[in-house]
């Protein structure tokens, strides 16, 4: 599946172009203490490592931080996860928590932030994926077991309304 | 830069005709095959002798006493003159004093773990490698010394030691040098690197040689890139222990050897044990076959040994080391040329620039897994070009180079064999140069 034009142009201004040699984008570079939680999620078709890990640090009431790591391979889900970093950066863990990834209307803020034009699906697929995995995260920094993460099916496979509804 | 000899496109098309993989299409185009470094072509002359064996002496090989010349047994008296012209073959391609000096393994990684396990080394003896080396250079040392670490009681016991490559990633024999102290009972190196094509000269060979030998140690050579390539000669460079495979030189897959000296590979403890190892056994004790044989358990892949007379029959006289190399540089030049002027942030080359030290290797690496994908998906569907993505089972010195500054795993690779030619260099490099330059127009949500 093709790329949106609105996650195409996220990735190039805020991914690609922040990219060098000697440094990944920032949200993606690593850190060298003990994140306070982290979790994994296969959100990326093809299997084998396209595994995005989520690290999270911070206290027991603020977010203080968010890096990423993964293969860059998929800019859906880079855009996606750029942005569910810099959304979570200084919020509680139960505002994180309280979101619900499978409903239209929670993901709102996150598509205002990655721009226009529309709601492409590619995007809201990863989105789902990421928050999912950032609250498991918090859950991890809070030695709460993670909850498993529904594969979703290709865009069009289901009526993306009809599912957020019920 | 030297000035490479000049194959002729005659030539090249005669060569190529001898390969039938070359000759089919999908959509209407041949394949480009530029995956050499993890596993060659086959000429027809290779696949006639594996059909051979096949057709006409499909027998085990098995059952023979040590020495046996002559069999009295038609298909078996058959396999064995083959299989002892293949022996010889490899034995004169390495320059070894003799064929029993010359083991069958199924690849480079088996030959290295019959080394590495064979040598029964002691806690306190260090094992010696560069960053970069292959995981079947890496991994059976690590496994040893975990062995001594257990042995030993000492979880920190120093048993492999690593040094650094020069600054441009290429071969830094002082640091090599350096690295091998009076502990050292290894050194265990790849001759030329898979990831990004770097040889260590036959020069600084010698000189490792020289040192390892001065404090008692054994050079393994992890030849696996070298062999199919250029001529190694074992004698000359000093090498105990030889690793290489057959499939990445026209051969046989799952074809390998393993040369060792002969007063080192007696003393070598077998790894795979039973089955035709055995000069002779009781209920309480064995007594193995003399090397090569003790090595080499259970029956044999016979029409691989067969397919690998025919196959270095093929590299080294009908094709020959001369005109590898010189197809091979021009082959990298041309692509050097013209993907070297496509490196920015996002995109670069490993290895140093000049394609002379690359082999036939071209690797390129990204931050973006979306762009390394997008060349190999474009190339794919547009020119049924064949290349390989990854790590290369490189994976530790990768990690210790781009972890911190995104994946590891973002690299692709182009290796040229002798049968390779310009034009496909040019089909391969305007697919590179377009997705390069438009990235986002390639990128796809995989």
């Amino acid at each position: 599946m093709a790329i949106s034009t609105a996650v195409r142009r996220y990735y190039a201004e805020k991914i690609y172009a922040q990219t060098s040699r000697t440094g990944a984008p920032p949200n993606f570079r690593p850190r060298d203490d003990e994140p306070a939680g982290r979790s994994t999620v296969e959100g990326c078709r093809g299997g084998g490592k396209n595994i995005l890990e989520i690290r999270l640090y911070g206290t027991e009431q603020t977010v203080e931080d968010v890096r990423l790591s993964c293969g860059l391979c998929n800019p859906a889900m880079m855009a996606a996860a750029d942005i569910a970093a810099e959304w979570a950066r200084g919020r509680g863990p139960e505002e994180i928590l309280r979101v619900d990834a499978m409903s239209v209307p929670a993901l709102e803020p996150f598509f205002e932030r990655l721009g226009g034009p529309g709601e492409p699906d590619d995007a809201r697929e990863k989105f789902q994926y990421v928050l999912m995995a950032l609250q498991n995260a918090v859950r991890d920094s809070r030695g709460e077991p993670a909850i498993p993460i529904p594969e979703m099916r290709e865009p069009g496979e289901r009526d993306w309304a009809e599912d957020t509804d019920s | 830069m030297l000035t490479p000899m000049t194959v002729g496109v005659d030539q090249i098309s005669a060569i190529r005709a001898d390969f039938p993989a070359l000759r089919r299409l999908r959509n209407g185009k041949p394949p480009i095959y530029f995956n050499n470094s993890c596993m060659s072509l086959r000429p027809q002359p290779v696949i006639d002798a594996i059909t051979r064996y096949y057709a006409e002496f499909p027998t085990c090989g098995g059952g023979r006493a040590e020495g046996t010349k002559r069999l009295h047994n038609w298909f078996q008296d058959e396999l064995r003159s083959h299989e002892v012209y293949a022996r010889e073959a490899v034995c004169e391609l390495l320059g070894a004093a003799s064929a029993d000096e010359i083991v069958w393994t199924r690849n480079t990684t088996e030959a290295l773990n019959i080394v590495a396990h064979g040598l029964a080394l002691e806690p306190g003896d260090e094992v010696v490698g560069c960053e970069r080396e292959h995981n079947s250079n890496l991994v059976p040392w690590l496994e040893v010394e975990r062995a001594l670490r257990r042995r030993a009681g000492d979880p920190g016991l120093v048993v492999r030691r690593t040094f650094d490559l020069a600054e441009d990633q290429s071969f830094d024999i002082e640091k090599a040098l350096a690295a091998i102290t009076p502990n050292t009972k290894v050194l265990a190196l790849g001759h030329a690197s898979n990831l990004d094509g770097t040889l260590i000269a036959d020069a600084e060979l010698k000189r490792l040689a020289d040192r390892i030998h001065e404090v008692g140690g054994l050079f393994v050579l992890d030849a696996a890139q070298s062999v199919p390539h250029r001529p190694v000669d074992v004698q000359a460079l000093g090498i105990d222990f030889l690793a290489f495979s057959i499939h990445k030189m026209c051969g046989p897959t799952g074809m390998g050897a393993l040369y060792g000296r002969m007063s080192l590979l007696a003393s070598l403890d077998p790894w795979v044990v039973g089955g035709d190892t055995v000069a002779d056994t009781w209920l309480d004790r064995v007594e193995y076959k003399r090397p090569p044989g003790r090595f080499e358990g259970g029956l044999q892949h016979y029409a691989g040994i067969v397919g690998t007379g025919a196959a270095i029959d093929y590299v080294t006289k009908h094709v020959g080391y001369d005109t590898i190399r010189a197809q091979e540089l021009a082959l990298n030049q041309r692509m050097t040329e013209r993907i070297a002027p496509l490196q920015d942030e996002n995109f670069w080359l490993l290895g140093p620039e000049d394609p002379e030290r690359r082999g036939g290797v071209i690797t390129m690496t990204s931050p973006h897994g979306a762009l390394i994908n997008a060349i190999e998906k474009t190339g794919d569907e547009e020119a049924n070009i064949m290349v390989r993505k990854g790590m290369f089972c490189g994976n530790a010195y990768l990690h210790k180079r781009f972890d911190g500054v995104g994946s590891a795993a973002n690299n692709l690779r182009a290796s040229a064999y002798f049968y390779n030619t310009l034009e496909e260099c040019d089909v391969f490099c305007d697919v590179v140069e377009r997705v390069v330059k438009n990235p986002f127009d390639y990128f796809d949500d995989e």
